[in-house]
């Protein structure tokens, strides 16, 4: 994870879980978050399904690194942690995937991982894993991108101090 | 507890129409206090656009910078109107309900010493003089209750402290002196888009713009990087902290005083302001005597605090007269169509808005609607400059292939954006919230807003024009578009204390003071009568400030202009 993370971040983070979130009903009983510890304990729990969630969305590319090398997943997580709604939510999508892959979501082949995303996003928004789906990509784009390593050598140079003269003719 | 702090004017508000109104007002020789409920920003800090994570970050958000208020529900949508939907290629249609929203914040704007000009794009437009006589030769709206030839010296003079530069056709604008500045070069995507208004016969041309095309006046000039949303740490732009507000506390005559809150207006003798009650930022209320007091908070804030003296102090009322204050809120009709162009342009820098097509800015321009509007180049306030949003908005998919498509498409994305004319509706105005109430236990403001059908007549126009421009210049690959029928998004709000002739139509006169009332005015935008056809308001107001602080100086100062 680099020293310096970039701050995508939590407020436009909150803003999309907001969203996410906006008219969403789970399920009764569909999870067991709440009694399981703190948020980090479940942090470092659900750590490997997001990695490999990720990681899906955001492989290595070289040089471009995947989503993982750039501390991607942790950043998600942090957001996700403290707020219990989001955790309910991360929780009973994975474990949609998990159902979905007959095992652990982490476990499986990258093309299934894959073809498990498509199915996830081809769901009814009301479906709370397209929900998820949604929330988990728009975020992870979020904090790749503000990598400037992201783009590999297509990088762009920050607008100041030098600005783009050569958007000029 | 009161104090004196001998000044002649305290005005409520640090933006554009607050700036504008100081800096004359110590031309005059006047004393003057200048109070913002929100925070002084520093450039250099602040807008840290020499970062790698800079498309993180949006124009900051400090402690106070942001006004609170509510929405009142909004009405329905209609599936006759579906084209009229926002959307954009990744998630679909972005508003999946059936009523329309604020998206996000819904009311744009920035509390603090500069105000909304810290984030605004930095047009710099004179109004139509068609678009201010739509009751009399259109019969709709308002009319101004003074004509373009009044305004025009103000003009020329915030043009000349701001540097404006823009080009020599005046079009329906005539000028007695030329731009400040030259007009800045269109940027390649621009350049891109005038292909095809040319293919269609319209003008594109350079946009007047508050950002500096050569150094002028200590200040360094552009360097198109396509962040003035996101604020100018260079100072090139001419927001109202590095212009007005800068020269006005140079005078050593105007204090300027950030985190300051005026919770109440304190009535000296018959329809006069004596003091207003402010909170500072520790927390302290204190009362400071005024001999004038303008307010300059904007077309939100200003009939909230007027609003709430009335219901405190019913029989010292302010503006009750006409019962037009909080109605007739204004707000800007837009249309915005992204696309991704077949050749790279480098589009993430260039200047913001720097092309403009005025042929359909008349209120009359379009058969059917009254009401006109314009177009613009519009990528960097849609906000397709970096890689974030072409990845969250522009290119679906994910994995690998949608990396290389995302830098692939870098640099790509062009947009046209239409601003038209939003027409006085019942159904739009500001109250205070029933419930609602702010920290200091104050009801918040209430925004109500309906688009009727006019309206949303127009907006179709305006997509339609849109897509047909960017059709024309070959952008046959659209990403985004989005606008005002399923969201309530206003940067530029008017009209809630109209200025006219007609105590019973309007709330202050030409003069900008409060009908009855002569040592208090209203200098935002809520005096405009109307929102013209697209123009961004900034130059307006302060052109109508800097000839209220005159007509202020010499009425009750005795200053000769």
């Amino acid at each position: 994870m680099p020293s310096n993370p970039p701050r995508f971040t939590r407020r436009q983070a909150l803003g999309l879980a907001a969203a996410a979130l906006a008219g969403l009903v789970l399920p009764a009983g569909a999870t067991e978050t709440e009694r399981e510890g703190t948020g980090q304990d479940w942090a470092a729990r659900t750590a490997p399904a997001i990695d490999a969630f990720c990681d899906t969305l955001l492989p290595a590319d070289p040089p471009a690194p995947a989503a993982t090398a750039l501390g991607v997943p942790a950043q998600v997580l942090a957001i996700a942690q403290d707020n219990p709604n989001l955790r309910r939510l991360f929780d009973f999508s994975l474990q949609w995937l998990d159902q979905s892959a007959g095992g652990r979501f982490d476990e499986v082949d990258a093309a299934t991982r894959h073809g498990l995303l498509e199915a996830m996003a081809a769901l009814p928004w009301e479906a709370p894993p397209r929900r998820f789906f949604h929330l988990m990509r728009d975020m992870a784009m979020g904090f790749y991108y503000a990598h400037p390593e992201a783009l590999g050598e297509a990088r762009l140079p920050p607008p100041q101090p030098g600005g783009y003269f050569e958007s000029l003719p | 507890m009161s104090a004196r702090d001998d000044f002649d004017v305290v005005v409520v508000g640090a933006g554009a129409g607050g700036g504008a109104m100081a800096w004359r007002l110590v031309q005059q020789g006047l004393r003057v206090l200048l109070l913002d409920a929100g925070p002084a920003f520093d450039p250099a800090t602040d807008y840290p656009l020499d970062r790698a994570d800079w498309e993180s970050r949006h124009f900051p958000v400090k402690p106070g910078s942001r006004g609170q208020y509510t929405f009142a529900p909004m009405q329905g949508l209609e599936a006759a109107h579906d084209d009229l939907r926002s959307w954009n290629r990744v998630q679909g249609r972005l508003n999946r309900g059936d009523r329309r929203l604020p998206a996000g914040p819904g009311y744009h704007h920035v509390r603090g010493i500069g105000g909304s000009t810290l984030h605004y794009t930095g047009e710099a437009h004179r109004l139509n003089p068609r678009a201010m006589k739509l009751r009399s030769e259109h019969g709709v709206g308002a009319d101004w209750p003074l004509d373009y030839t009044a305004l025009e010296p103000y003009y020329l003079e915030a043009e000349r402290l701001v540097g404006v530069a823009g080009p020599d056709a005046t079009g329906d604008r005539w000028r007695s002196a030329p731009y400040p500045l030259p007009a800045h070069p269109l940027c390649r995507a621009s350049q891109w888009l005038a292909v095809g208004a040319g293919k269609l016969g319209w003008r594109w041309e350079p946009n007047p713009r508050a950002a500096l095309s050569r150094p002028y006046d200590g200040r360094p000039p552009c360097n198109y990087c396509g962040q003035c949303n996101r604020g100018c740490p260079r100072g090139d732009k001419g927001s109202a902290d590095v212009t007005f507000i800068a020269k006005a506390r140079a005078s050593g005559r105007c204090e300027v005083r950030p985190d300051c809150t005026v919770v109440g207006l304190v009535v000296s003798g018959r329809r006069r302001i004596g003091a207003v009650d402010v909170v500072d930022g520790t927390g302290q209320r204190r009362r400071i005597d005024t001999p004038a007091l303008v307010l300059a908070g904007g077309a939100i804030e200003t009939p909230r605090l007027l609003l709430l003296h009335n219901m405190q102090h019913p029989r010292q009322a302010i503006a009750a007269d006409g019962g037009q204050l909080g109605r007739n809120l204004l707000e800007s009709t837009g249309w915005t169509s992204v696309g991704l162009a077949p050749e790279p342009l480098a589009s993430h820098g260039g200047l913001p808005s720097d092309a403009i097509c005025w042929d359909f800015n008349r209120p009359d321009a379009r058969d059917g609607v009254v009401g006109g509007f314009r177009l613009s180049a519009a990528v960097h306030e849609a906000d397709m400059t970096g890689p974030i949003a072409y990845a969250r908005r522009a290119v679906p998919g994910w994995g690998k292939g949608h990396q290389a498509a995302v830098r692939k498409a870098l640099g790509h994305a062009v947009a046209v954006a239409a601003i038209g004319e939003y027409l006085p509706h019942p159904g739009s105005f500001v109250d205070l919230d029933p419930s609602a109430r702010d920290r200091h236990g104050l009801p918040l403001a209430r925004i109500h807003s309906f688009n009727d059908a006019r309206a949303v007549r127009l907006l179709a126009e305006m997509a339609r024009s849109c897509r047909l421009l960017m059709q024309a210049a070959g952008v046959e690959d659209l990403v985004e578009e989005y606008g005002n029928y399923d969201y309530y998004s206003a940067a530029h709000v008017f009209g809630t204390c109209r200025m006219g002739t007609d105590p019973s139509s309007a709330v202050v006169d030409a003069d900008l003071a409060v009908h009855g009332w002569e040592n208090l005015l209203v200098c935002d935008a809520s005096v405009f009568p109307s929102s013209g056809g697209g123009e961004a308001p900034t130059l307006t107001l302060q052109a109508l400030a800097i000839r209220a602080a005159d007509r202020l100086a010499s009425r009750l100062f005795g200053k000769t202009v």
